[in-house]
């Protein structure tokens, strides 16, 4: 898989209308090595942790409600919503790629 | 969650808590690839790295397999290079390495004797701005001064030379004593600071400016029996230097802060069994982390972090590490066939994880221990005041139609004895078909022990968590 290609190909972007947002500026996500000891070798672990606040979530799938379908043209892109959205109104967002 | 790295037979993988084992590259093509060093056996130092979302890790990679079996540690400059202090075996020697990072690699240069005077042990490293390298280090002189001081030494050629060569063991910042110092450094106000630990009981510090000059007289921190290497320091964006310490005075782990004009009052940090706390600055908000002990070789990670004028209360890392949320002993023939044993596996009580009617954690066949969380969960530690002879027990878990049977990561168990009981390799190898099921009218993510041969001592708990015994803990720089 190239998912540098598969970047550049994606064109994809939006937004969320009265998208609401609860998280804490201030929840870290930390990384900690730390080592485990057992009757025989010891393990070296990685902990990885959101600490210090609420920390929001996004899945992508519960929110992206109207996108791009295809490759934008010089005059202009195709727009979709997804069949369980009964209206398609959203704030467009347009990225100047290169 | 939680990502084996890698299995050792060193004594101290990860280290002590002043010293650095884990770093973040925080630019270029390979931003966020995390590196973890660690003593991989007795005279082996060796790294791995990973990317986001750091679940898989690259094979170990030697550094220098002409280590002691002691602690090391390293520090990484702005352009991802790792620069490595550690002791050499044998000698006890004082060796540094600097390993050059390119193309996303770390490889390594011949070592470079700091000092070859005496024993030498602890080491911590930092590099200043402009390159200047500091080591910080225990020296002990033999016999008849039989004394450990904390030595300090610089080069400003990228670690070619130190000092004015090996047989220079460098300035003391303390005088001898009886026990081993630990130190630690930090950059902050335009100073660099050298905290450490003498005669096992008194936390001071030096300090001296960067743009040169000599070390300032020290100044005392906190003074409790036993702290030895058990504290941690760093610095934040707003120069503030702070410092946690275990303090065996107070019970717990401490914390204190110095913003140029002084240093705060004490903040308890965790009250309760305590040990290993690791210090970092997110942003300006010091978080602690440290392990915390819940039995017999149980301790858990925890941390916590100052919200105002105190810290928070310490919360658990990884809540699936930690006690069960329900743990039944099933008799198949008693007449309450489930005993809820939940409060029981949690606490320290000797002898009370039993079913009343075999008087036993499981005897005969069928009789079974269901232990279940409200996540997928990776260990069964065991501690037992009697252990089972001869019988034997199946290991299952729930699959969503059926109990299906496998053999602990760890081996084979039959409560024989204590044990952690690793199911799984780590928590992100938990079966993917593993789901919740109801057990005695509790939906949970369950795993039972079985038995299949009747015991002839039937085995007696008294304590069954998910908690493991961690140790060591190093938290990402930056």
């Amino acid at each position: 898989m190239n998912i540098t290609l598969d970047y550049l190909r994606g064109h994809r972007s939006w937004l969320v209308r009265n998208f609401r947002v609860w998280g804490d500026y201030f929840s870290v996500e930390a990384s900690i090595i730390f080592t485990e000891s057992t009757s025989g070798a010891k393990r070296i672990l990685l902990g990885r942790a959101f600490l210090g606040g609420l920390n929001q979530e996004v899945t992508f799938s519960d929110e992206v409600r109207c996108f791009q379908v295809g490759s934008e043209n010089s005059s202009g892109f195709r727009i979709a919503k997804d069949e369980a959205s009964k209206t398609g109104l959203v704030d467009l967002w347009i990225v100047e790629m290169s | 969650m939680q990502r084996l790295i890698d299995t050792v037979t060193s004594f101290y993988g990860t280290g002590i808590p002043p010293q650095r084992k884990l770093f973040r590259v925080k630019s270029g093509n390979f931003t966020d690839r995390l590196i973890a060093l660690y003593c991989k056996d007795a005279n082996t130092i060796a790294h791995s790295w990973s990317d986001p979302p750091y679940t898989s890790w690259s094979e170990s990679t030697t550094i220098t397999n002409t280590s002691a079996n002691q602690p090391f540690s390293a520090f990484m400059d702005a352009d991802s290079n790792l620069y490595l202090v550690f002791t050499a075996q044998t000698n006890m020697d004082l060796e540094f390495v600097k390993l050059t990072f390119s193309a996303g690699e770390w490889s390594g240069g011949s070592p470079v004797t700091i000092c070859d005077q005496q024993d030498n042990y602890y080491p911590v490293i930092i590099g200043e701005e402009g390159g200047k390298l500091w080591v910080a280090w225990s020296y002990f002189v033999a016999p008849p001064d039989a004394s450990y001081y904390l030595q300090v030494k610089s080069s400003i050629d990228d670690g070619l030379t130190w000092g004015e060569g090996p047989n220079d063991p460098g300035e003391a910042l303390t005088s001898g004593y009886a026990y081993p110092c630990y130190g630690s450094l930090v950059i902050a106000l335009n100073k660099l600071f050298c905290i450490y630990t003498y005669n096992r009981s008194n936390l001071a510090y030096r300090c001296r400016p960067l743009t040169g000059g000599s070390w300032e007289d020290e100044v005392g921190i906190y003074m409790s029996s036993y702290i030895d290497e058990e504290f941690s320091s760093d610095s934040s964006p707003e120069n503030r230097v702070g410092v946690a310490f275990k303090a065996p005075t107070v019970g717990g782990i401490c914390f204190k802060e110095y913003d140029g004009g002084g240093w705060s009052g004490l903040h308890l940090v965790e009250f309760e069994d305590s040990a290993s706390p690791s210090l970092r600055y997110f942003g300006v908000t010091p978080y602690v982390f440290f392990t915390k002990n819940y039995g017999i070789l149980q301790d858990r990670l925890h941390y916590a972090y100052k919200s105002g004028d105190s810290f928070s209360s310490s919360e658990p890392l990884e809540t699936a590490l930690g006690l069960f949320d329900k743990v039944f002993c099933y008799d198949d023939d008693a007449s309450s066939k489930y005993e809820d044993r939940t409060t029981e596996a949690g606490d320290t009580t000797s002898a009370d994880v039993y079913h009343p009617t075999s008087g036993a954690l499981v005897k005969d066949v069928n009789d079974t221990l269901y232990v279940g969380m409200e996540e997928p969960f990776s260990v069964v530690h065991a501690i037992l005041s009697t252990g089972g002879t001869v019988g034997t027990v199946e290991w299952h878990y729930w699959n969503g139609s059926s109990w299906k049977d496998f053999t602990p990561y760890s081996g084979a168990y039959h409560f024989t004895g204590n044990s952690i009981v690793y199911l799984w390799e780590d928590l992100y190898s938990c079966p993917s078909d593993w789901q919740t099921g109801s057990v005695n009218g509790e939906t949970r993510y369950w795993v039972r022990a079985k038995t299949a041969t009747p015991f002839d001592v039937a085995p007696v708990g008294s304590q069954i968590t998910a908690i493991s015994d961690a140790d060591y803990i190093n938290v990402v720089d930056g």
